[in-house]
């Protein structure tokens, strides 16, 4: 698992330096989503907000 | 610790570098107040930006991490050893009332936001602590708001028209502090030893940073958590299934809601593209929500989140099945959790629960009841220092010594210093350095633009309101050319002297922010606003010393808006009146600086203005054919109604429209003020930039240059336009473009483009 300060895998880095500064395309976005998810990094994925939902932990 | 300088390398880096500079004198400083004061000890101040940055490490060190204002209390503490408790405690009171939650959401306010945000980042390299950002966006605020409206009519069973927009918006409102105050409460519950440190960045942009969620499971946890709650309540108070405002057909982005990226600040690898990146997360995670609401997933994302998990352990495969049949196991159980969890939230919504209580009231009351529960953000907050509390720094409330032309910053340090005097406390040197450091940040400033927040404008134009009468009653005593100056501002008598207000709408930040990133289009930003706005003003003959200039504020996005004092002398000694001749004149000036930013070409401004270009950025500039400002895309299809057809279009490069009025009213009577004035000069220059839009995409149309194409009116949108663009049009439009010619409606409707005069290919741009 990564640990905390540990270096952003080369291939996420390599994708965001291809962009450059502006704002990623829906395609992009999509692209880097994907990408992090396979790295196990933080990134949009609603199934662990579902799981999450139906745990019942939340009653506020 | 790094060495010099390592406070640049972070996200916002610069507002740190400033922040550093006002805590060490310069040379002539020094030299000033040892001339002055042989005996001054300077020996407890900080020599260099370096010396502060250790100061604060030791602060990190002994406090942890602190929000803004209180890192400044705590340095200026450490600058003033032995200091009277009167004053350092003035000095605390004054910082600390900077942290007042603002008024939606109960985070800091976005005056904060860079300077925290690059603290925060620091703070992580610095301690190797954990801090981790999340970045938070609403979703359909205007759709909610039109939600409320109809809501309101059907209730009260009036039109939607006879509902106040503000009423409606006071309930968006409610929604967004209801979320906000939520998400705090959620973190605390989390990581109960966390420092949080919450801001509201924008109008619907909020950052939390969290001195915790070290590791990645924490914050994969940490944004489930926050996202689970804020469906629950986005259920709980109805509001998941109202049409999007700009895209009403798609119900994945139905109804109000936030979603948000959780970041390691330890892993931020390049600063320069971090935003935009967190805005991509953050628009995908509501795709992929808006799914969810619908009991649908996306089976690509499941799939690249369930190799991810297993690829770092957070997932185990169970014995005898392949890789691929477990991805097919994650698939079906996220499918049957997303049917479940639709399910589960409409149970909750009393949209489809008759048995909870319904409508506004029952809104209402969930709100109250949430916020009942989430208890209170622990960040120090003191009341302001009696009295500075106020307001009231103009006409009879002027401290001493200021005149009508003076900043807001100068009237509050002059109130400052008399309290001082009247209470016979001594004021050493370093004592007035810092003691004026901490009282100019009253008129707060925004980071983005580094102009006034608008609330200092506010304040500004009650105060030269009042300033106005006192001003002509004084000015012949002062010393004042009255005559001169009236026939220079082709005014016929004093009575029309009065102090001025312009509000400027500039067209297509968002292009500049989508083209060339945050960071590149602050600093853009930056320049519109000390040198075409603030550089026009001055060159129309207002002067920019530090007693008689003008003010400046930025309302977001593109729109500025600025006070000229009734008047003042210049630099010469020449006294002069602000009038619509300055005003024109200020008005041409910026129509041509505007005109030579479309010319100037982007690489080397940004290269020179301390952007993000390097190598890749000059590759796509030239592979989009981005060579000047006048070639940034406008990112939304614009449309208006000319005959029987729609015209659709993008209205490319940088354009700006300015209003103007004098600000003449009386403070004392009800409905008027500051706010009230400024805020019906902003909408005129809103609607006169609706209609500057309408006229460019016109232009382009007949010359065959418009980047979109034209379809068939439909009646709707018809009788939409021809309000506009008839003879029932707005007042703003009346007043004409930023070059201050009348343009006119129907066949003989023309617009000057401001700027960018280079031919474009036919469709589209060249």
């Amino acid at each position: 698992m990564m640990a905390a300060g540990q270096k952003l895998p080369e291939e996420i880095v390599e994708f965001m330096a291809k962009i450059g500064p502006r704002a990623l395309s829906e395609e992009e976005a999509r692209a880097l989503n994907l990408l992090r998810l396979k790295h196990g990094l933080p990134a949009a994925s609603a199934s662990g907000v579902a799981a999450h939902i139906l745990d019942g932990k939340d009653k506020s | 610790m790094a060495g010099t300088g390592a406070w640049q390398q972070v996200l916002e880096g610069d507002s740190i570098d400033r922040f550093f500079g006002h805590f060490v004198l310069g040379d002539a400083q020094r030299e000033k107040i040892l001339r002055d004061f042989p005996s001054a000890d300077l020996s407890h101040l900080p020599a260099t930006k370096d010396d502060v940055f250790k100061d604060l490490n030791d602060i990190w060190q002994r406090r942890g991490f602190l929000t803004p204002a209180e890192t400044q209390a705590a340095l200026i503490e450490k600058y003033l050893p032995g200091a009277d408790e009167r004053l350092t405690g003035f000095i605390r009171d004054t910082e600390l009332s900077r942290n007042k939650p603002e008024a939606v959401t109960g985070y800091l306010s976005k005056e904060h936001a860079y300077l925290a945000t690059a603290l925060g980042h620091l703070y992580a390299r610095e301690t190797g602590m954990p801090m981790t950002m999340v970045e938070v966006d609403f979703s359909n605020m205007g759709g909610t708001n039109d939600y409320f409206r109809l809501k309101l009519a059907s209730e009260k069973a009036v039109l939607p028209v006879d509902i106040p927009q503000r009423e409606a918006e006071l309930l968006t409102d409610l929604a967004v502090r209801v979320l906000s105050a939520g998400m705090t409460a959620d973190i605390a519950a989390l990581h109960p030893d966390a420092r949080i440190v919450p801001i509201r960045t924008g109008g619907d942009e909020l950052r939390i940073l969290i001195t915790g969620a070290g590791t990645v499971a924490e914050q994969l946890a940490l944004s489930d958590a926050l996202h689970a709650h804020i469906e629950r309540r986005v259920a709980a108070m109805g509001l998941q299934d109202h049409a999007h405002l700009k895209a009403p057909e798609d119900p994945r982005r139905a109804g109000f809601g936030a979603a948000l990226a959780v970041q390691d600040m330890q892993m931020i690898t390049n600063p320069g593209t971090l935003i935009q990146e967190l805005d991509a997360r953050i628009t995908e995670m509501k795709m992929q929500i808006g799914m969810m609401r619908l009991g649908l997933i996306d089976r690509d994302a499941v799939a690249a989140e369930a190799e991810g998990k297993i690829s770092v352990g957070l997932l185990r495969m169970p014995l005898g099945l392949s890789f691929d049949d477990t991805i097919d196991l994650e698939i079906a159980r996220a499918q049957k959790n997303a049917d479940k969890a639709a399910e589960m939230l409409r149970d909750m919504n009393p949209q489809y629960n008759p048995e909870l209580p319904q409508g506004i009231a029952g809104f209402k009351d969930y709100a109250a009841r949430a916020m009942a529960q989430f208890g209170q953000l622990a960040v120090a907050v003191s009341t302001l220092p009696e009295i500075l509390n106020t307001d009231k720094l103009g006409g009879r409330d002027r401290p001493a010594g200021i005149r009508p032309s003076d900043s807001l910053e100068r009237r509050y340090v002059a109130r400052a210093l008399e309290h001082f005097e009247a209470e016979g406390i001594p004021l050493s040197p370093a004592a007035l350095h810092f003691l004026k450091l901490s009282v100019r940040g009253l008129a707060p400033e925004d980071p983005s633009a580094q102009v006034m927040m608008p609330v200092g404008m506010v304040r500004m134009i009650d105060n030269a309101a009042a300033d106005a009468q006192d001003f002509r009653a004084q000015m012949e005593a002062a010393g004042f050319d009255v005559d001169a100056a009236l026939r220079a501002a082709g005014l016929k008598g004093v009575q029309q002297v009065m102090p001025h207000a312009l509000a400027v709408s500039v067209h297509n930040l968002a292009g500049l922010n989508s083209a060339l990133g945050h960071h590149n289009a602050d600093i853009v930003l930056r320049h519109i606003a000390h040198e075409v706005i603030g550089g026009s003003v001055h060159a129309a003959g207002v002067p920019r010393q530090a007693r008689s200039s003008f003010a400046m504020a930025h309302h977001g996005g593109g729109n500025f808006s600025v006070l000229l004092p009734a008047g003042g002398t210049d630099g010469q000694g020449q006294s002069w009146f602000a009038s619509q001749a300055v005003i024109h004149k200020a008005r041409s000036e910026i129509k041509s600086r505007i005109t030579l930013l479309n010319k100037t070409p982007i690489a080397p401004f940004l290269s020179k203005n301390g952007g993000y270009v390097d190598q890749d950025v000059y590759q796509y500039l030239e592979e989009k054919n981005l060579n000047t400002f006048g070639d940034i895309r406008d990112p939304k299809e614009r449309s208006y109604t000319f005959g029987e057809d729609i015209i659709k279009g993008r209205v490319n490069g940088i354009h700006a429209v300015v209003v103007s009025a004098a600000v003449c009213y009386d403070p004392q009577q009800p409905d008027t003020g500051g706010g009230a004035f400024i805020g019906g000069l902003r909408t005129r220059a809103d609607a006169m930039m609706e209609q500057y839009r309408s006229a460019m995409l016109h232009q382009l149309h007949k010359q065959g240059r418009l980047e979109g194409g034209y379809t068939p009116a439909r009646p709707f949108y018809a009788a939409f336009n021809s309000y506009a663009m008839g003879g029932n049009a707005p007042a703003a439009f009346i007043l004409g473009g930023a070059d201050g010619k009348k343009i006119q409606a129907g066949e003989d409707m023309r617009a000057e483009k401001q700027g960018n005069e280079k031919p474009k290919g036919p469709g589209g741009r060249g």
